[in-house]
């Protein structure tokens, strides 16, 4: 887990420097300095000269962030350069595209279907990149802080089947009071991994700790039994973590879901507005 | 328990059936991610397109159309192009036929803006189609009318009002001795404030300066409604002035003038003898008019003794100094002055007379024709009386001139309270060039709501004067000081923080719809 978050603070460093950050910043003053003086000689529209530079650009900056996803199929642009100055196209013009956006528009609100959907789309697109980011250093900081170990979200299926058989190998020889307690509150709990976003920030010991069902059972039970509760309570607390990994990583991966659609769909109706702009 | 069992129902404690390991664990791919994207893409695409070309395009125009043009909303056609965008033949498929054959809305003509100058047009080096300036798309409420100042500034070197608009013309125009007129402003409101009882020095102003209904000038000025409730009253006199007789020069009485029944003195035998005082060799007149016709009958006839050269300046009551615009002016006041003298003479039956008024009317005929032709060249120097004009005796010095000039001061005594006269003509009274803003829209009315007239017009410093009850030097106080407000004046107003300042808060890009039929002769 350190690992994984070191990795990730080293990424969020690679995002902090190089020529990429440095463009993007000059552009954005740029950018920012010729709108303040189109305002002051008149205001911006998206027609006029200014504007259509900007949505130009705003256009070109969105085109450059879509690399970043292209990287992955066409060899061709992958081979333009590595990974991490994908993803500081990728994160830095994202940001400038959205500001070039709002520069373009004279940060006026969306009149008329299209233009209501390219803002719409805009924002959300921009909005759940924001998320993405965030989770992307928040999730691994989180797993640090409340988990035990490091686990792949994909091993975690196998994993909770292998807790599971041996928690059932312990139990089947004890005490019918231990099996009885397992099938009811234990079984269902490690009978695969769980989405458990209510429990996420609770700490599983905390949480068992004080299960006075458990310390009754155990005070009716031999030793050699109560022993076995103890180490199938372990045994779930370990589970508890693996349902923590679990949902942390799907929200992790499953982000794209909420991001990655749009962005395609805006880059469709940039095109379509790029085509009725000229055409009309 | 086999081990295909076990694959569907792991743990024989639990009821529950464990699926496969990647149904936890699988997720969506980023290719049906894209695949999802890229089909919402599709659908929009198919549903603007379809908008656009088999609809009435509401989703892909912005807001609606203003009002003029709302009968074209769905009509894609009516005014864009494929290809070629909001082409002007389109605009101007409804709009010159607006504007007739002029095309006033066409850009070489913009620079008219409202000054109402139809000949004035500029070259197109800076042509832009119509849609570049007048942006649609705004709204039902939106005005076309609205330019941005971005528009105006990327042709016209300004950037802002507050910081390098150019000064007023008439502010830089140098007026200085052009006015001809003995008039101060100071005294003036001193005395209307003190003959009507006024409080506020404004009230003066009005009583002169009579708005006009567009509130943008005021009405000309002129003796008869401005000046005449004061000056020129029944007493005003003129100095005894030596009547003519053959020992020297001398003026013309009533009497004489009747008798000689010269052109253009007919005025004479209708008017009061009883304003004649005859002190025995001279004479006094009381009272004076403004343009009274007996001074200006002897201001003539002396001038003609001195500058016999000079017979057209007859035929105007005043010098011929005019701006070339007025050139064809003055030669209509000098035809209706010969026109007043062949009337006046065709009840004479006497054949001379007779065949001097053919002669006339020829010449007169002559003249009209030529004033009708605008490319004629007019020179009004011609009725101008210079050294050139002088009598032989003037300039061997056989000629008494200043027994000529004491005459000449005797009778134009109550005219040089306020006029200038030389060479015996009383010098024409100069408008000043600049007729205000020209080619900016201005209404006193929008403005005397915040201000007071002396607020803006300050380039006299009537007020501070009247408050010191100190009398304006020459130089500060006279008919040649413009006193309209400099550029810095509206400034102090006009900002980005207070009153607006764009470009079409004051000018206009087309002429307004009222000039539109002067615009078409």
């Amino acid at each position: 887990m350190t690992a994984l978050v070191q990795r990730l603070r080293g990424a969020g460093g690679v995002v902090r420097s190089g020529p990429v950050p440095l463009l993007s910043t000059l552009g954005a003053v740029a950018a920012t300095v010729a709108f303040m003086v189109g305002m002051a000689t008149g205001g911006v529209a998206p027609s006029s000269p200014l504007g259509l530079g900007l949505g130009v650009a705003a256009a070109l900056s969105l085109l450059a962030v879509m690399l970043y996803s292209a990287r992955r199929a066409m060899p061709a642009v992958r081979r333009l350069g590595p990974t991490r100055t994908y993803l500081q196209v990728h994160l830095w013009g994202g940001t400038l595209f959205f500001l070039l956006f709002l520069y373009h528009t004279g940060f006026g609100l969306p009149s008329g279907g299209m233009v209501a959907g390219l803002w719409l789309l805009s924002l959300w697109v921009v909005l759940t990149g924001a998320v993405g980011l965030f989770l992307q250093r928040a999730v691994p900081q989180v797993l640090n802080t409340t988990s035990s170990f490091e686990v792949h979200l994909e091993r975690i299926p196998g994993l909770v089947d292998e807790l599971r058989a041996r928690a059932e190998a312990k139990v089947a020889e004890s005490d019918p009071r231990v099996r009885s307690w397992f099938q009811k509150r234990v079984a269902p709990v490690m009978a695969g991994p769980r989405v458990t976003y209510r429990e996420l920030f609770r700490s599983p010991a905390a949480h068992l700790r004080g299960t006075r069902e458990v310390e009754l059972l155990k005070c009716t039970l031999e030793a050699e039994d109560a022993a076995v509760v103890d180490e199938v309570q372990g045994l779930r607390v370990t589970k508890h973590e693996m349902d923590v990994h679990y949902t942390l990583q799907r929200v992790l991966r499953g982000w794209l879901v909420l991001h990655l659609p749009a962005a395609v769909a805006l880059l469709a109706l940039v095109v379509l507005h790029v085509f009725f702009i000229l055409y009309f | 328990m086999g081990s295909e069992d076990r694959r569907f129902e792991k743990g024989f404690f639990s009821p529950h059936r464990l699926p496969v390991a990647d149904r936890y664990t699988r997720l969506t791919s980023r290719s049906r991610l894209f695949a999802c994207g890229g089909l919402a893409g599709l659908v929009l695409a198919v549903l603007l397109l379809a908008s656009a070309f088999l609809g009435r395009g509401t989703a892909i125009a912005g807001a609606p159309l203003t009002d003029s043009h709302a009968i074209f909303d769905g009509d894609c056609a009516a005014c864009h192009t494929p290809l070629q965008g909001t082409a002007d033949a389109k605009c101007l498929s409804c709009h010159q036929q607006s504007g007739g054959e002029l095309g006033i809305y066409t850009f070489a003509r913009h620079y008219m803006y409202r000054s109402g100058e139809a000949d004035r047009s500029a070259a197109d080096v800076h042509e832009v189609a119509c849609g570049t300036c007048h942006r649609e798309h705004q709204g039902r409420e939106a005005s076309l009318q609205e330019v941005a100042d971005a528009r105006c500034v990327s042709c016209h070197e300004v950037n802002s009002f507050e910081k390098d608009h150019p000064e007023f013309d008439f502010a830089v125009e140098d007026n200085a001795g052009v006015a001809n007129l003995k008039f101060a402003h100071v005294q003036h409101v001193r005395e209307v404030m003190a003959e009507s009882e006024l409080v506020e020095p404004e009230a003066a102003c009005l009583s002169c300066h009579t708005p006009e209904a567009d509130g943008k000038g005021f009405q000309p000025l002129a003796f008869d409604r401005h000046c005449d409730a004061c000056h020129l009253s029944r007493s005003d006199a003129t100095e005894p002035a030596r009547v003519a007789s053959g020992s020297g020069p001398g003026v013309a009485t009533l009497g004489d003038i009747r008798s000689a029944g010269e052109p253009g003195s007919q005025w004479a035998y209708f008017w009061n003898a009883g304003e004649f005082t005859d002190l025995g060799g001279s004479v006094v007149k009381r009272p004076v008019y403004h343009a009274d016709p007996w001074i200006l009958h002897n201001l003539r006839k002396l001038r003609g003794d001195l500058y016999p050269g000079a017979e057209l300046a007859d035929l105007l009551d005043t010098s011929a100094e005019v701006p070339p615009d007025q050139v064809r002016a003055l030669h209509r006041e000098a035809i209706a002055t010969l026109a007043r003298q062949i009337e006046g003479l065709r009840g004479d039956p006497s054949p001379a007379v007779q065949r001097e008024i053919a002669e006339l009317s020829e010449l007169l005929a002559a003249v009209e024709a030529r004033l009708e032709d605008p490319y004629a060249p007019l020179d009004a120097t011609r009725f101008g009386v210079g050294p050139a004009d002088e009598a032989d005796g003037v300039a061997t010095g056989t000629m008494d001139v200043a027994a000529y000039e004491a005459v000449i001061s005797a009778i134009i005594e109550p005219c040089v309270q306020c006029h200038v006269v030389e060479r015996a003509t009383i010098r024409r009274v100069q408008q000043p060039a600049h007729g205000g803003l020209a080619r900016a829209e201005f209404d006193h009315r929008a403005h005397v709501v915040h201000a007071r007239c002396m607020d803006c017009h300050d380039v006299i410093p009537t007020r501070e004067l009247l408050l010191s009850g100190e009398d304006a030097t020459a130089a500060q106080d006279r008919a040649e000081v413009v006193n309209l407000p400099t550029i810095e004046s509206c400034r102090s107003c006009h900002g980005s923080r207070t009153a607006p300042a764009s470009c079409t808060s004051c000018h206009q890009f087309h002429p307004d719809k009222s000039h539109w039929s002067t615009l078409s002769r």
